[in-house]
């Protein structure tokens, strides 16, 4: 490679909402801090609440900057102009372009000269699994899916085609290499994305006490619903915390027995002392990666999950966690008696988790990143 | 079919357009050259701006041919290829060849028809690159109307990407862009220059520079005579060529740049041969002025980029500028001016792009070919 540093350019899909895929985009700019970030849109007041810093970021919005931000409507009515504003930037003075995308920044256009690498949170969940979205969304109106369908229509034929752009692929877990492969037809390897475990780490001896845990918001997808009925049909000798709020709490807190608490929302310091202490770790949903459940293991706190998705690559059955293979209350119960037979190790669930911290997370992921440009820039001969 | 029976190969060829005479054309009159009794389909055919050559080709238009104004309008008419070369049916044809730097690769062919893709670039406008008409347009258009298109065509050209069976790009640079844009391979053969009718000319360095092209802003002929503007009097540049950016290259010029305007093929070869050096800021995607030059003994000076890197070897055959600055060049040229350069070596490199070569190197990519054996 020639000698002098590789100028770099970050992308992401939008900055409107601070969530894992933001938190990953900061963290790439603390390894590239000269690297400027082109996204669609960025609503900045919007973020700076939330938590977001923008200090030291140099932020290119597309010619769609000037539009209303307001992400509830933006994310429907936006729709058509994004393949517009990703294929509309130039990116021809930069050696490597790395996009961070969920929906449409891996089309953005590149020339030989520029490697082009794709960290990919998911190839678009609207576009390839589109029931869970209308799922998750409560249903879509009919006069609504007459304008939405057509559009995702034309972004499907797009997205395909726009998956020939990046010269490499990681895919944030197991499961969306799997859908780079099946979709895209395109190689793909695993880049976990780092969690923030230290902040669980206990900080001396914990004197676990009797009781199972949940963190997380309180969202139909996660099937909190089914832990609930568990603990009911498990009776008194066992006891939930629920720790968080959201749109089914109310739902819960009617079908709980007594044995089921909810704790709403608690400081960070007492959740994490919650989750240390407890028992175990209850983990029903179904998550591409799934952060909470890391967290979990951090506290050194096995967990029960529910072995689909991102579990498969973060807990280790049998050794820092237990599986249950069906998304039901009886399958459940059958682990959580199962887990009581057993003695799990809390240091064995420490060291997993730090498997997945930041720093190992930017140590590995500028190394195949350099990596791959040396084989690109070998291929395209720019050495 | 074995390949000593080629005569009897039943072949078609296929070009974007025929409107402008250029470099594209010229390799589609090379193929024409092989296989004379071919047809030649194409999306227009403007009789009046083609060599009378073509007049006794077997042309076959599209139904582009008739819609109305559409020389006037051609650009405007863009999202209308895709469709217009989707007609054609090459069903008893046993090879077709398309030359393209746009549309053509999107024919249909069946399995018992072979598809070359004899691809100049992959369409310039669409991946990143600037064109002459693109930057003539105001705002509205391409900021408003053109992005959705594009986007449509975009999608359409990698489409189509799938339905060439072997692709030949005419350069690295452009295998470069093949393999990236459509992740295919690409056998290079670089296009066919007529070097005879430059090597026949008496080589000797006079006391200018030249530069030759269509005076259009993306070939960047302004640096060229800013370079020179700031080299002074005792540094001479000759400009070859007519365009629509002329009248605004001519009000920067001072008195020791000259514009020749158009000149016959004999002139140009004589004006050639006769240069200290061709000098070339425009990033081609491989640049057959250049070949022309060597051949003609003419070291070349050019922007280190791209087809120029294939053509013009550094110190032997030419001097690279890296920078597309003012600076850069008239650095570069005042370092020239300084050096020996052989012009017989020049002629002698100048056959690896021969015409004979280009067919030989066909002709052979042919008859590697498993499906027509």
């Amino acid at each position: 490679m020639k000698n002098h540093k590789l100028k770099v350019a970050l992308v992401h899909d939008d900055l409107i909402q601070y969530g894992g895929a933001e938190r990953v985009l900061e963290i790439m700019h603390e390894i590239w801090p000269d690297a400027p970030i082109y996204t669609s849109m960025y609503d900045r007041e919007g973020m700076l609440i939330k938590g977001w810093n923008d200090d030291g970021m140099e932020i290119r919005t597309s010619r769609f900057q000037f539009l209303p931000k307001k992400s509830k409507f933006g994310n429907k009515f936006y729709l058509p102009i994004f393949p517009l504003a990703f294929e509309s930037f130039d990116f021809s003075e930069y050696d490597l372009v790395i996009s961070s995308s969920t929906r449409f920044a891996h089309g953005i256009i590149t020339r030989p000269g520029t490697c082009h690498i794709c960290y990919c949170n998911s190839p678009a969940r609207f576009l390839w699994m589109y029931s869970d979205y209308e799922k998750g969304h409560g249903g879509i109106k009919s006069w609504q899916k007459l304008f939405l369908l057509p559009i995702l229509h034309w972004q499907r034929i797009w997205d395909q085609q726009a998956s020939l752009r990046p010269d490499f692929y990681f895919g944030n877990s197991s499961i969306i290499v799997k859908r780079i492969n099946k979709l895209y037809k395109r190689e793909a390897e695993v880049m976990f994305p780092p969690a923030d475990v230290e902040k669980f780490f206990p900080k001396g001896w914990v004197k676990k006490k009797d009781y199972y845990v949940i963190v997380g918001r309180m969202a139909g997808h996660k099937r909190y619903d089914i832990a609930v009925e568990a603990f009911n049909k498990l009776g008194s000798e066992y006891e939930l915390r629920l720790i968080g709020s959201g749109d089914k709490l109310e739902e819960l807190k009617a079908m709980a027995k007594e044995n089921v608490k909810f704790l709403g929302y608690v400081s960070n310091e007492e959740r994490e002392r919650q989750v240390q202490e407890a028992k175990g770790f209850i983990y029903t949903q179904f998550e591409d990666f799934g952060i909470t459940a890391v967290e979990g293991n951090a506290a050194g706190t096995p967990v029960i999950a529910y072995g689909e998705g991102g579990v498969l690559d973060t807990i280790v059955d049998g050794k820092t966690g237990v599986y249950f293979e069906e998304q039901t209350a009886e399958s459940l119960i059958e682990a959580i008696k199962k887990f009581e037979t057993m003695s799990l190790s809390p240091k064995e669930c420490i060291d997993n988790a730090k498997r997945f911290n930041k720093e190992s997370f930017k140590n590995k992921l500028k190394d195949r990143v350099e990596e791959m440009v040396r084989e690109y820039r070998d291929k395209y001969d720019m050495n | 079919m074995t390949i000593d029976s080629k005569r009897r190969l039943k072949v078609a060829l296929v070009h974007d357009y025929l409107q402008w005479h250029g470099g594209a054309e010229r390799v589609l009159e090379s193929f024409h050259k092989i296989w004379p009794e071919a047809p030649v389909y194409t999306s227009v055919y403007n009789s009046e701006s083609m060599p009378e050559a073509y007049k006794s080709w077997d042309i076959r238009t599209s139904f582009m041919q008739r819609l109305p104004f559409w020389s006037k309008f051609l650009k405007h008419y863009s999202f209308l290829y895709p469709m217009a070369f989707e007609q054609f049916d090459f069903s008893g044809y046993d090879l077709v060849i398309s030359s393209s730097a746009g549309f053509a690769k999107g024919i249909i062919t069946r399995p018992g028809t072979v598809h070359v893709a004899y691809t100049h670039t992959p369409p310039r406008f669409q991946w990143g690159y600037e064109t002459t008409t693109r930057l003539k347009l105001n705002k509205f258009y391409t900021n408003i109307i053109l992005p959705p298109i594009d986007n449509y065509l975009r999608i359409w050209d990698q489409c189509a990407a799938k339905r060439v069976d072997y692709f030949v790009s005419n350069s690295r640079e452009v295998q470069k862009r093949i393999s990236k844009i459509y992740r295919r391979e690409s056998k290079i053969i670089f296009p066919p220059v007529n070097i005879s009718q430059f090597k026949k000319s008496e080589s000797k360095s006079g006391d200018y520079y030249v530069t030759i092209g269509r005076l259009e802003r993306y070939k960047n002929f302004d640096l060229i005579i800013e370079a020179f503007n700031s080299l002074g009097s005792g540094y001479k540049l000759k400009i070859i060529g007519g365009g629509s950016d002329e009248n605004y290259l001519r009000s920067l010029a001072k008195s020791n740049i000259e514009f020749m305007g158009r000149v016959s093929d004999e002139e140009l070869a004589n004006l050639l041969s006769n240069a200290k050096a061709f000098v070339y800021a425009a990033e081609e995607d491989f640049g057959i002025a250049m070949a022309e030059s060597l051949a003609a003994g003419t070291p070349v000076i050019a922007y280190k980029k791209a087809g120029a890197l294939e053509i013009v070897e550094e110190k032997k055959s030419g001097l690279f500028f890296d920078e597309l600055s003012v600076k850069s060049i008239s650095s570069t040229i005042t370092k020239f001016n300084s050096m020996k350069f052989d012009r017989d070596y020049c002629k002698k490199q100048s056959e690896k792009f021969s015409e004979e070569r280009f067919k030989g190197e066909v002709l052979d990519f042919i008859k590697e070919i498993k499906e027509l054996n």
